[in-house]
């Protein structure tokens, strides 16, 4: 290895603690705003943990937030918390090869949600270089409105392969969204709005235009 | 026996507070609801003195995104005079949810002395079909025939109407043509509607107009009729009624009204003055436990700085409305008024994020229209931003 090769490998590690020194020193600012000692103690060794267990760490402290806004008492953070890397462990493995924190944490709502664990990794075979966030979120956001797990993950998938892109099913959920103010059920909501998409996408779209960021 | 108008004109008027009555509009998820109304009123027609009444009706139905039906029952009692009962219901059914047809249908039949059951009485159906135009505006066509009987003396009678709506806010605005043909000689001569011919039958033509407007806890309604006579009648007659629902809470309103009703020749109920005040009490639930549906409180919208998310919250003026969720770290953004809601513009940045509302520092709620997650005891909205 060169000198010169040495020195870039170096400044880039030291790039590299810096940043994670600066996104740890953000994490522990956010975490000062908890203003009982006891349950930010708890939640720092918690969060502490998580990172060395190589679970990425800012949902786990936006959900520490989340539940101090709720007056959610330590005991119950702490669980949900568990229950937060649980499923974030789980969705990187469904994810795999490789998932941003944004996925992760998206799919892991997604399983709190009983979005089928398998609709999420067909989602990141069809997509497999680009990120799925917000397809991920309009999936769950359907199921969570009452559309049936398995037709939801379906049409989103459908959608997906033949080229739709995050904006389109943004779209479409917000269509949904009227429909169901308007009387219509969301599952026969999702079934028209989905046709009136296909029909927008060029039938030769394939799963590699999919994957076009 | 033959009996003269003025011996009908009572009993039959009795029933003139009962409209027909619509289906519940169609609604998300399977909705019920039980009504009961109970009240005073007092009644007077052309040639007679007034008379106070008491008002009793119950109404229930049961709606989907599909179908929808409804029973209802009246009754009405006063003290020197007879007392009579009705009995609706209605149907109505739309192909698909999406579809923008809808057929309605029903029946009538009441008694207008439980003294005379079986003798002194109507029966009544109708059919209908809407139209639905655009968002706010449709259109509606129909018929109704009814069959009356008093003692030994029958009478026929039909209606063909065809109608309007159109909606702008609060308000609602309806119109209607009719044409009514009628036998009913002695409801007729009781309404002040004299024959001009030998001819057994009269047709009449009927015009209406009614303004609905809802603010609030407060509902308004107002209906102008106008009749002309144009076969066996020159009669030219016009009416108006109007009336006030105020809810003081989801279960209890206050219902006042007011006017005059032109008679019904198809459910036999003759021309009358009326002004009554009930109390109603409202027994909703709704089956899947989710709220009405109602517009979002929440919409994406890129502007040239970005992408924010545009919250609009309706909240009492002098309320403190904040907003909170993944993209603030559940630091309280203070929400302002404009106008008469809560509105505020936050920038966020793409990707899935968690919201939740709160007036005047209580408990933290979801948007209306967002997906619902639960934690920590409570739920947040879910939007996700492309």
């Amino acid at each position: 290895m060169s000198p010169r090769t040495n020195n870039l490998l170096l400044g880039a590690a030291l790039c590299a603690a810096m940043v994670s020194a600066h996104g740890v020193g953000a994490q522990e600012a956010r975490l000062l705003s908890i203003r009982d000692d006891a349950t930010r103690n708890r939640v720092r060794i918690f969060v502490e943990a998580a990172r060395l267990r190589g679970t990425p760490t800012e949902p786990l402290v936006s959900r520490a937030l989340e539940g101090i806004a709720f007056k959610a008492d330590a005991k119950r953070i702490e669980q949900a918390l568990a229950a937060l890397e649980k499923r974030m462990r789980r969705a990187k493995e469904l994810l795999a090869p490789h998932a941003t924190v944004d996925e992760l944490a998206a799919a892991a709502d997604a399983i709190a949600n009983r979005v089928p664990e398998k609709a999420i990794s067909d989602l990141r075979r069809i997509a497999p270089r680009r990120t799925i966030t917000v397809e991920i979120g309009v999936l769950t956001e359907l199921v969570a409105k009452g559309v049936k797990p398995s037709v939801a993950a379906t049409m989103v998938r459908d959608l997906m392969a033949k080229g739709a892109t995050g904006a389109q099913l943004t779209e479409l959920n917000a269509a949904v969204q009227q429909d169901v103010a308007l009387g219509v059920t969301p599952m026969e909501a999702l079934v028209l709005r989905t046709r009136g998409v296909m029909s927008l996408l060029p039938p030769a779209a394939s799963v590699n235009a999919a994957q076009r960021p | 026996m033959h009996r003269s108008a003025a011996e009908i004109r009572f009993s039959a008027a009795l029933l003139a507070s009962v409209a027909v009555l619509t289906p519940p509009a169609l609604a998300q998820g399977a909705r019920h609801e039980a009504r009961v109304e109970a009240g005073v009123a007092r009644i007077s027609q052309p040639g007679t003195h007034s008379r106070n009444a008491f008002v009793l009706s119950g109404f229930r139905s049961h709606a989907d995104s599909a179908f929808a039906a409804l029973l209802a029952g009246n009754a009405t009692w006063a003290r020197d005079s007879v007392a009579a009962a009705q009995v609706i219901g209605a149907l109505a059914w739309r192909p698909t949810a999406m579809s923008r047809w809808q057929f309605e249908g029903g029946a009538s039949g009441a008694v207008f002395s439980f003294a005379k059951v079986g003798s002194d009485g109507n029966g009544s159906g109708w059919l209908r079909v809407r139209r639905q135009l655009g968002m706010h505006v449709g259109v509606i066509a129909g018929g109704a025939v009814g069959h009356t009987l008093r003692g030994s003396e029958q009478a026929h009678s039909n209606t063909v109407d065809v109608g309007a709506w159109v909606t702008g806010g609060a308000l609602t605005l309806d119109f209607s043509a009719s044409r009514a043909r009628t036998e009913d000689s002695l409801l007729m001569a009781a309404s002040r509607i004299f024959t001009r011919s030998r001819s057994a039958w009269l047709d009449l033509h009927d015009v209406a107009a009614t303004a609905t407007w809802t603010h609030g806890q407060l509902e308004l309604a107002a209906t102008q009729r106008w009749r002309r006579g144009v076969r066996g009648t020159d009669a030219v007659q016009s009416a108006t009624t109007g009336g006030a629902t105020y809810a003081f809470t989801p279960r209890v309103a206050v219902v006042i009204s007011a006017g005059r009703q032109l008679a019904d020749p198809v459910r036999g109920a003759p021309d009358a003055t009326t002004a009554s005040a009930a109390v109603r009490f409202t027994f909703a639930e709704l089956r899947d436990g989710t709220p009405p549906p109602r517009e979002s409180d929440v919409s994406v919208a890129r502007m040239t700085d970005g992408t924010v998310l545009v919250v609009r919250i309706r909240a009492p003026a002098r309320a403190r409305v904040e907003v909170a969720g993944s993209f603030s770290g559940w630091d309280p953004v203070p929400i302002t008024r404009k106008g008469e809601i809560w509105e505020a513009q936050v920038h966020v940045p793409p990707g899935r994020h968690r919201v939740a509302y709160r007036v005047d520092g209580g408990p933290w709620h979801a948007p209306t229209g967002l997906a619902r997650l639960r934690e920590f005891d409570g739920e947040v909205g879910l939007i996700v931003v492309p």
